[in-house]
């Protein structure tokens, strides 16, 4: 994506090989379901560790799939709905337990309705229109001066992008706000009390900490 | 635990089966697809030098370095890429405005050897350092429907063709403010053109005072190098437009019709305190033979500088050729006036209707003044050289074009010759055109030939002048009902060597007649320099056509300078300008240095 749209179209052949490979995952998925979630190993640790009850999400600010594994239908798609959500049919994915186990399968049913969302998205595409028109000078492009806070729905949860502008072409300040440094330390701390330490690294994985952005 | 939940995982052995997914080796060359987005590939011969990728790389990636000798159009310099910063977004390739840069498909770079500056390490001028990937074909080359520049121009309103020629009103109309900032937002500012700007304006400058609404600005940007920018504005021959950066794959920016609106824009009576500087007395006395572009804008600078100026002016009125040589269709007197006046109140003395040699005597000037510069035009009309050139009804363009300036409309008749393929050839077809004639246009050779400016030559095609090329004069007859008959005759052009013009050769035998009530003759100017005489000139060395002088207009005489068509090759109005300027300060530097 450019200044103005989009360099091309999509090329000869993609949208077939783009069917292909989502068969392909389906199958993984498939196949991770058989390996992973049937499995009495991964059971015997996941299930009830770091159990999030519905009155923690609001305490500790949870966010994503950590707290839609606690049973919360909370997802900004739905609830504020940007691009073109609004136009797209699929259901918050929800688990009730809120341990571990949960988390993994609230993600592995969100793999299905990214699957599901790109195949609605290519079938809505329209095919014909103009890609691409030519702005105003980029080379003289000048952003308002102004600041702006916008929320969108990642892979982790809730992110926050602040940005501020000063009038000139290139942005003052941009922040991205992650739910990891809620998650990692806060939330944390309070689940890791009483696990086991070989269980620690797994419960912190399920809770999608990233290092980098506790401190973005 | 339940049963399944034990077997289940078992099913992962059905891999064993099955064909592995990873490559067998780590060695194996996978070429990068058709469009990735690789390493860079340049044309450094198709390269101008621009810059505008290295202003469009948001992560200061290129750097241009020189590497060829910058000529007109060509900055020399050529964009050197830093891979260690490079995000390879390609928006440098999609703003090339000549199409040169482009990126391969290869992704692979390996430096050997630790004997490098690191800072060094993986950087390139493509196209310059030889590369495994320069001749690759595959990778990413801007697509066809994808452009960040606007290629076509915002289009110049003119008067239409009939309106046009029944009257002597200006043809362009100018910008609006809309069309004016939309035209300048085009600019990618560059700034090739100032380089082959005979006065080196800063134009890309004046461009962004237009796009940011800072009128007074880029007035006073324009004044540094151009006294006369409502001028140039208008009859400029624009040769920065013919090395614009955008000219190659689309239309050059419309400077020349900028200049006009920026100078336009501004009211006369604003000029003085915007442009107000201070000056610094410097108590000596510069005279200006000739109140041309030439002697206008040495008065202008010198004034600026301090120095005391007086214009000696044959004719009645300031402008030489701009006033008497341009029609008012291309250059109104009111547009003239504006640039002139404002000259005038700097405090240069203008003495109309004297001629150096009758008025006043050039030893006189040479004594009396402590500097001179001469800038007198081309206004020694050349001869046809033929038997009839005396009849009456036979006149000379320049002539013919004072006259009319000054008020005095000739009787021409109903069919008019015009002689000569030059720009006062058509100024005086298109002026006969607009008094009511029908006007043919003979030229010796072929119209790719004509040295007159394009877009005149088709706006006289516009306005109905007719043409007859490869036509060579015999000789002028009266008829028997008082009208006159050129004998002329068909030419073929004949190849020379060395990159000269053809010749035209006339046919043996060759015989046309056409009948005229009036015929221009506008075939070529020369100088005139027979007022130069006396003891003044003893040190003034003087070529088999011209004065001898240097590069910025001295002649062998240090305290006599020369300037405009007298004096350079290109005959317009801007090097005349140029010329004034370079000279204005060489008389500085003259004086300053004679006082010590």
């Amino acid at each position: 994506m450019t200044p103005g749209g989009v360099r091309g179209d999509l090329p000869e052949g993609w949208e077939a090989h783009c069917e292909q490979v989502l068969q392909g995952v389906e199958k993984l998925l498939g196949e991770v379901w058989h390996v992973m979630f049937n499995n009495a190993v991964f059971k015997s640790r996941a299930v009830g560790l770091g159990k999030i009850t519905p009155d923690m999400i609001d305490r500790f600010g949870v966010v994503g799939p950590v707290a839609r594994g606690s049973g919360m239908a909370r997802d900004i798609r739905k609830d504020n709905p940007y691009l073109i959500y609004d136009q797209l049919d699929f259901n918050i994915e929800t688990e009730t337990a809120g341990d571990t186990y949960a988390r993994a399968v609230v993600r592995w049913k969100e793999m299905h309705q990214s699957i599901s969302l790109i195949r609605q998205i290519l079938q809505r595409m329209p095919r014909t229109g103009p890609l691409h028109i030519t702005l105003p000078n980029v080379l003289h492009l000048k952003v308002p001066a102004g600041e702006t806070y916008v929320r969108a729905e990642s892979t982790r949860g809730e992110y926050g992008y602040y940005m501020v502008s000063d009038g000139t072409a290139f942005p003052r300040k941009v922040t991205v706000r992650g739910p990891s440094y809620s998650h990692a330390m806060a939330l944390l701390e309070h689940l890791a009390v009483g696990v086991n330490i070989a269980d620690t690294h797994g419960l912190m994985l399920s809770l999608h900490t990233y290092p980098p952005e506790i401190e973005r | 635990m339940k049963l399944r939940d034990i077997l289940s995982p078992l099913y992962v052995w059905k891999r064993a089966f099955e064909k592995p997914y990873s490559i067998a080796t780590l060695t194996e060359q996978r070429p990068g697809t058709p469009r990735y987005r690789g390493f860079h590939q340049n044309d450094i011969d198709k390269c101008i030098g621009c810059g505008s990728c290295a202003e469009i790389c948001q992560n200061i990636t290129i750097d241009m370095v020189p590497v060829k000798e910058a000529k007109d159009g060509d900055s020399g310099l050529r964009p050197r890429f830093d891979y260690g910063l490079c995000c390879w977004c390609a928006l440098c390739v999609d703003i090339c405005p000549t199409g040169s840069l482009k990126m391969s498909n290869a992704y692979t770079w390996v430096e050997e050897g630790l004997d490098k500056d690191v800072r060094d390490t993986f950087c390139f001028t493509p196209g310059v350092d030889a590369k495994p990937w320069d001749k690759e074909e595959l990778g990413y080359k801007r697509p066809d429907n994808y452009e960040l520049l606007h290629l076509d121009r915002v289009p110049m309103p003119h008067l239409q063709t009939e309106e046009r020629i029944s009257s002597f009103i200006e043809m362009v109309q100018g910008f609006s403010h809309e069309q004016a900032v939309k035209e300048a937002d085009r600019c990618i500012q560059c700034g090739i053109c100032t380089a082959t700007c005979p006065a080196h304006m800063n134009i890309p400058a004046y461009i962004k005072a237009i796009r940011e609404d800072d009128l007074e600005e880029g007035l006073k940007i324009m004044y540094e190098t151009n006294p006369l920018p409502g001028v140039c504005g208008r009859i400029c021959t624009r040769r920065c437009e013919d090395v614009c950066a955008l000219s190659h794959r689309g239309e050059a920016i419309s400077i020349r019709w900028l200049k006009r609106y920026l100078a336009d824009s501004v009211e006369a009576q604003k000029y003085k305190d915007i442009l107000a500087s201070e000056v610094t007395p410097r108590n000596k006395k510069i005279a200006v033979i000739g109140a041309g572009p030439g002697g206008l804008s040495a008065a202008y600078y010198l004034l600026k500088m301090g120095y005391e100026v007086e214009i000696f002016e044959a004719k009645p009125a300031a402008g030489g050729m701009l006033r008497f040589g341009i029609p008012e269709y291309r250059l109104p007197y009111e547009a003239l006036d504006k640039d002139i006046n404002h000259i005038l109140t700097l405090g240069a003395k203008l003495h109309l209707n004297t001629k150096v040699g009758k008025d006043i005597s050039f030893d006189e000037l040479h004594a009396k003044y402590d500097s001179v510069f001469i800038s007198v035009g081309l206004f020694d009309s050349n001869r046809l050289a033929i038997e009839g050139e005396t009849l009456p009804g036979v006149i000379n363009g320049l002539d013919f074009l004072d006259d009319v300036t000054n008020g005095k409309i000739p009787q021409l008749g109903k069919h008019v010759l015009v002689i000569g393929g030059g720009n006062v050839a058509m100024d005086a077809a298109r002026t006969a055109r607009r008094l009511g004639s029908d006007v043919t246009v003979m030229y010796r050779r072929r119209e790719i030939d004509m040295p007159a400016d394009r877009e005149e030559i088709e706006e006289a095609f516009e306005e109905n002048v007719q043409f007859h090329f490869q036509a060579i004069p015999i000789r002028i007859e009266q008829t028997t009902d008082q009208r006159l008959s050129f004998l002329w005759g068909k030419a073929v052009m004949v190849q020379q060597e060395d990159g000269k013009r053809p010749v035209p050769v006339m046919i043996e035998g060759s015989s046309e007649v056409i009948v005229a009530d009036t015929i221009i003759a506008a075939i070529g100017q020369s100088a005139d320099f027979h007022w130069m005489e006396g003891k003044a000139i003893t040190n003034i060395k003087f070529g088999r056509f011209n004065i001898e002088a240097d590069r910025w207009g001295k002649t062998s005489d240090p305290k006599v300078f020369i300037g405009g068509d007298i004096f350079n090759r290109t005959a317009d109005a801007i090097s005349a300008i140029a010329d004034g300027h370079r000279s204005a300060r060489a008389i500085d530097s003259f004086l300053l240095a004679a006082k010590e």
